[in-house]
């Protein structure tokens, strides 16, 4: 009885490696700084890795699919820009920017599933496609220019002064708390958003009829058509679902921001790809599921803030960071293979 | 016959004249329209190249030239394929923007080898026939770290954002360890800062970490406008105003339009137009392409600017900045006079 207790226990450790690296981190971050282990700063973790997370739901749902969409990157910058474009110098209503800019988002998902569909052109290609159009809109909207109060109208011949500005409604998406209390600082706006997100879209692909089609459709697209699963209509809205989510991404980031930056969605497309097949071995299940993602996800966030906090320097954070996860991914699977 | 004599004589005392006149802007120059001069750029995206740009084509424009622009989007191969196509158009010349040294030297002596010529800005060039342009980092660092040492009387807690790697940057980097050997009550607490894709927001991500872990601190010194963009801001979204002051380089609309914000903890900036820079850059291969001597180094001046200046003077944007403090404007190197000849000449 006690060896078999122990026998699950090791099994629990390898096969959950990358957990156990994660509380392994999260216990030394918080026993080497003073600041690590509070509500505020673990908030802040969460805020950190709320619009990455974002992303990446998105992209596992093309995943899921069997499909692979590259685009969400750029799709992301085009929100940021454009939403801060609309309002600064064009100063649309701040909810009518949103409704735009998840119309836009919505067109593209569309617009690829149509390249992939339609055309026949295969998901990476066409998406890859799909990256340098959006990139070329985006910088096309501003001439290149970053999007910011009082900034000249990039469109206007005499350089004239733009004056719209970003509302505090926008700023709360990406700035503001809730459930404040005396003691308490409130949760970030952007967690609610991403756990909102990850709830929906967990009980979505996990407990609904269609998330098993999802699945079905991702693990053998053609024994799923004799089922009788529409498959071109799960595999659009799949892309459309990303597309969306890299532009509810980047609404956030624009308000998180608080003005557009440009390419400022670039970095998201790695970290997303990334968490979303980092999830697949995260709760040893390897298949793309959304809590895998949002742990790979977070798994980035505590090491960024851990190593922040103790000074390590940046060029070799990203070192520690592979050498972390490696280890811990080579344990997850290592052990999976003896066990088979 | 008096008068005959008369006109003949206006006439060509008008003739020498003009042809005086003339004589001082070089035969090329006739018709400036095929002078083509092409800008080289690695980069092109955001405010401070947007601006640069801008004052290029303007000086372009006031010179009757016609540039020609390529920006690499980072991509030091595709700025080597660019040099090249510009060389095989035999432009009159090239002005090579950022890009790094060990790739593209090859591509400078070939264009100068064809009688094409080069000058750059922010490329250090082993070469004397090349003028580099740049903005006087050293002294950009000094003024800096001077103003946050001064404002704290020697004594304060700094988190310093800055990476190596980058010769700006690295220049700015000297002037602020001179600085902490000179005064010993400044302390850098922190170092922090990394460059990616999108520098400032992960800036504010890494501040918000250093501020919580480092609560003694008090100031913060991000040698570049990127890095204090994301400082402030999270200094800002923690309500931790009157706990900092940020000091920075660079100086753009956008970053005037943060420092005066209600609240905004960052005090003081320096830095150059990079219109007048853009506008120098211009001016400087079209000073070459009529022959122009150039010095090897053209260093323009940084100035310093407060938050307190921009609220006393109303400055909202580069514009107002550059009419109420004019050693940021219009830079003085090279202006030979057949150049404002042209330009007098062309606004007719």
């Amino acid at each position: 009885m006690k060896n078999n207790f122990k026998d699950l226990a090791t099994n629990f450790v390898l096969k959950y490696g990358v957990i156990v690296a994660l509380l392994i981190l999260i216990v030394v971050f918080s026993l080497t700084t003073r600041a690590f282990f509070t509500v505020d700063n673990l908030f802040d973790i969460l805020r950190a890795v709320s619009i990455l997370t974002i992303v990446a739901i998105g992209v596992t749902f093309s995943v899921v699919v069997n499909g692979m969409d590259v685009s969400v990157g750029a799709v992301t910058g085009l929100a940021v820009i454009l939403s801060t474009a609309l309002m600064v110098i064009w100063q649309i209503p701040w909810y009518w920017v949103i409704i735009i800019c998840l119309l836009a988002g919505a067109g593209i998902g569309l617009f690829n599933s149509l390249l992939i569909m339609r055309l026949r052109i295969p998901d990476l290609l066409a998406t890859l496609g799909t990256l340098y159009l959006v990139q070329g809109l985006q910088m096309w909207i501003t001439k290149g220019d970053a999007v910011y109060r009082g900034m000249t109208n990039p469109w206007s011949p005499i350089r004239e002064v733009t004056k719209g500005f970003i509302p505090k409604q926008f700023l709360v998406l990406g700035q503001g708390f809730v459930f404040k209390t005396e003691s308490f600082r409130g949760i970030p706006v952007p967690v609610i958003v991403m756990l909102f997100v990850a709830v929906i879209a967990w009980f979505f692909l996990d407990f609904t009829r269609y998330g098993r089609a999802f699945y079905a459709v991702g693990g053998n697209m053609e024994a799923a058509r004799l089922a009788g699963i529409p498959v071109r209509k799960y595999r659009t809205i799949a892309y459309m679902i990303s597309a969306l989510l890299a532009t509810l991404g980047g609404l956030v980031l624009a308000s998180r921001i608080g003005s557009g930056a440009v390419k400022a969605g670039d970095p998201y497309l790695l970290d997303a790809v990334a968490s979303t097949y980092f999830g697949f071995a995260v709760l040893g299940l390897r298949k793309p599921n959304v809590w895998g993602t949002f742990l790979g996800a977070v798994f980035v966030g505590v090491m960024l803030n851990g190593l922040t906090m103790l000074n390590v320097p940046w060029y070799i954070q990203d070192f520690i960071k592979g050498l972390v996860l490696v280890s811990a991914l080579g344990i997850s699977f290592a052990i999976k293979k003896e066990s088979r | 016959m008096r008068r005959f004599r008369a006109v003949v004589l206006v006439l060509l005392v008008a003739l020498v004249l003009s042809a005086f006149a003339q004589a001082q802007i070089p035969k090329k120059f006739d018709n400036p329209k095929n002078v083509r001069i092409a800008l080289v750029r690695e980069v092109g995206e955001g405010s401070f190249f947007e601006r640069y740009l801008a004052g290029a084509q303007s000086m372009a424009r006031e010179l009757g030239i016609t540039l020609l622009e390529a920006t690499a989007n980072g991509d030091m191969a595709r700025m080597v394929t660019m040099m090249e196509n510009f060389i095989a158009q035999k432009v009159d010349a090239i002005i090579v923007d950022h890009g790094r040294p060990d790739p593209l030297m090859p591509k400078i002596l070939e264009a100068l080898d064809k009688g094409i010529k080069v000058v750059t800005f922010d490329l250090v060039v082993a070469d004397d026939r090349v003028p580099e342009i740049e903005q006087d980092d050293l002294l950009i660092g000094y003024l800096i770290s001077k103003q946050l040492a001064v404002d704290f009387a020697g004594k304060a807690n700094v988190i310093y954002v800055n990476v190596g790697g980058f010769a700006p940057l690295d220049k700015r980097d000297r002037m602020w360890q001179i600085i902490k050997w000179r005064f010993e009550g400044i302390k850098e607490v922190a170092k922090t800062g990394a460059v990616t894709g999108s520098t400032a927001a992960d800036t504010q991500t890494r501040m918000e970490a250093v501020m919580k872990e480092k609560p003694e601190a008090n100031a913060v010194l991000a040698m570049w406008d990127e890095f204090a963009k994301g400082a402030v801001r999270a200094i800002m979204q923690a309500g931790k105003s009157s706990q900092f002051r940020v000091y920075s380089v660079d100086v753009t609309t956008e970053d005037i339009q943060m420092m005066i914000q209600e609240n905004s903890p960052w005090v003081a900036t320096v830095g150059t137009d990079s219109y007048a820079v853009g506008r120098l850059a211009v001016r400087a291969a079209a000073a070459l392409v009529g022959g122009e001597k150039l010095p090897k180094y053209l260093l323009v001046e940084p100035q310093l600017v407060t938050r307190e200046f921009l609220i006393q003077n109303n400055i909202k944007n580069m514009d107002d900045l550059v009419k109420a403090l004019p050693g940021l404007g219009e830079s003085n190197l090279v202006w030979p006079e057949w150049i404002k000849a042209l330009i007098e000449k062309n606004k007719k």
